[in-house]
């Protein structure tokens, strides 16, 4: 059963089908596997094996995505385990029913096997959590998984599900699946449903996947919101946004990116290099400014009675939100407009914007500076600082990786596509991967 | 801009009804230690570069001349 674990979504059905494999006992199998090893992968904050086992009975065979084992971000709600949002504060919150893009995977016949943990209220990209644990990185316990959606990307990667569900507010889906050489999904803003989900800034949460390949990613999204055919016959416009998001990169990453930039040159893509006329220096404080004004409204309700059982973190955070100005927030969001505008003219001109995912690679257990890149950063700052101008701008972003690096660690790349194009990006990611550009690691050591 | 203190923060809690957070947590935004959120002082400075730099214009109802590009 240990080598159906990573098989795709595809090869598992044909499986399933043919009856050279059991989906209940395959379920079986990666559930019990991830609830044993939970003390040491800490991915997950919760399990549901009745779920499961209720979901392969009432579901029918035929179901495009009958005995496919998923989890979620437990930010997710579920109506029959807590939504915890990894924060003691939260650790008996009911939602009382499934969000609806569980409902919606749920009548497609994937099995929800448990929630995943996560940075304390996706405050946060480096995945630490004092209280349910830090779940760390697959290729190197001694580093980071990146998050806030950390617990997702671990089931993934360590095979216990074949796609999990995350939320993305500034790259908290494509973060972590950088450094845990993974496929991370940002489709355009609103094309999943954030129905049934705990917000953390309703302005820019977006609903991503993680999955072990583009034809999974392309597959389950497809599912979940229908669209146009994935169809990508005419050669790639690719913009190169060289100034800042080619900036203050590893070098071992940057020429990773590069040398897929070659190879995309070589199969006919047209390279072009392009360029923001908007400071993309000021886009985190415009990003931080409206996350931390929604984040402190949407919890000031709770806080009289829960914040002694936050992070001192997350304290600070939603101390900050409640201590800018109005004007603030409605400054922040004009300058989120004029993002909007200037992503949206460079888009016209190329059909994808290619960059780096992430500009270091996994960082040590406990590190809060990040110095390396020639700048003074905080950790949780260089992770999304090539992806939180997509949750501004709305458009679509997937991570890809591009193998293992420096010390065994993964690499990847993101490919942004127009608003609303997320069928053309996933296509061409497709073309990517087919085309051996994408390099997916092999599995991690088992634990 | 001066950067701000922590009496500044505490009284606007205070007088605004905001949540009564406490000192530790105030002195974070103050002197932040934690690397994991951004500092409000450069935060707020980067903000007052939002503010100076001209933002895109509002809905045309509401603009004055000097809002407009070609105003």
């Amino acid at each position: 059963m240990d080598d159906a674990c990573f098989l795709g979504v595809a090869e598992l059905r044909a499986r399933f089908r043919s009856g050279a494999l059991d989906p209940a006992a395959f379920v079986r199998f990666v559930a019990e596997r991830a609830e044993a090893e939970n003390t040491q992968s800490h991915a997950f904050t919760g399990f549901c094996p009745e779920r499961a086992e209720r979901v392969l009975l009432e579901t029918p065979r035929a179901a495009p995505l009958y005995g496919i084992p998923y989890s979620c971000k437990d930010l997710i709600g579920t109506r029959d385990l807590p939504t915890t949002a990894a924060s003691p504060a939260w650790a008996d919150y009911q939602t009382g029913a499934d969000a609806e893009i569980v409902a919606q995977l749920e009548a497609l016949g994937a099995v929800l096997i448990g929630k995943n943990n996560l940075h304390e209220w996706a405050l946060g990209t480096t995945g630490v959590n004092a209280h349910y644990g830090t779940a760390v990185n697959p290729y190197d316990p001694t580093r980071l998984a990146g998050g806030s959606s950390t617990g997702s990307a671990i089931a993934v990667a360590r095979g216990y599900a074949s796609f999990a569900l995350g939320t993305d507010t500034g790259g908290s889906v494509r973060a972590p699946a950088a450094l845990c050489g993974l496929v991370g999904f940002k489709p355009s803003h609103g094309r999943l449903s954030t129905e049934g989900v705990l917000p953390f800034s309703w302005s820019f949460d977006h609903i991503g996947l993680f999955a072990r390949s583009v034809a999974d990613t392309a597959l389950i999204f497809s599912l979940l919101a229908p669209g146009p055919e994935l169809r990508q016959d005419k050669p790639l416009k690719i913009g190169l946004p060289r100034a800042f998001y080619f900036e203050h990169c590893d070098p071992e990453i940057l020429a990773a990116v590069e040398a897929a930039a070659g190879a995309l040159q070589e199969r006919g893509a047209e390279l072009r290099d392009v360029a923001f006329t908007e400071p993309l220096e000021l886009s985190r404080s415009a990003s931080i400014t409206v996350q931390m004004a929604e984040a402190a409204s949407f919890h000031r309700p709770h806080l009289e009675a829960r914040a002694a059982r936050y992070s001192e973190e997350f304290r600070a955070g939603l101390a900050l939100g409640q201590s800018l100005l109005a004007t603030h927030y409605i400054d922040a969001k004009r300058m989120v407009e004029a993002y909007r505008r200037d992503a949206a003219r460079i888009l016209e001109e190329v059909d994808f914007l290619l960059t780096p995912a992430c500009p270091i690679f996994a960082p040590p257990l406990g590190t809060e500076q990040v110095t390396e890149t020639g700048i003074v950063e905080g950790a949780g700052n260089a992770l999304t600082r090539y992806t939180s101008l997509f949750n501004m701008t709305g458009q679509p972003a997937i991570v890809l990786p591009l193998g293992l690096g420096r010390g065994g660690l993964p690499m990847g790349l993101q490919l942004v596509g127009r608003g609303g194009g997320d069928e053309a990006l996933l296509a061409a990611a497709l073309r990517m991967e087919d085309s051996g550009i994408v390099q997916r690691p092999p599995p991690p050591d088992p634990l | 801009m001066s950067k701000p203190d922590f009496e500044t923060l505490e009284r606007m809690q205070r007088d605004f009804g905001g949540h009564p957070w406490c000192e530790a947590e105030l002195r974070e935004l103050v002197e932040p230690e934690r690397g994991m959120i951004t500092g409000f002082g450069d935060l707020l400075r980067d903000l007052e570069a939002i503010r100076k730099r001209g933002l895109p214009p509002l809905p045309a109802t509401v603009q004055t001349a000097s809002d407009r590009k070609d105003g």
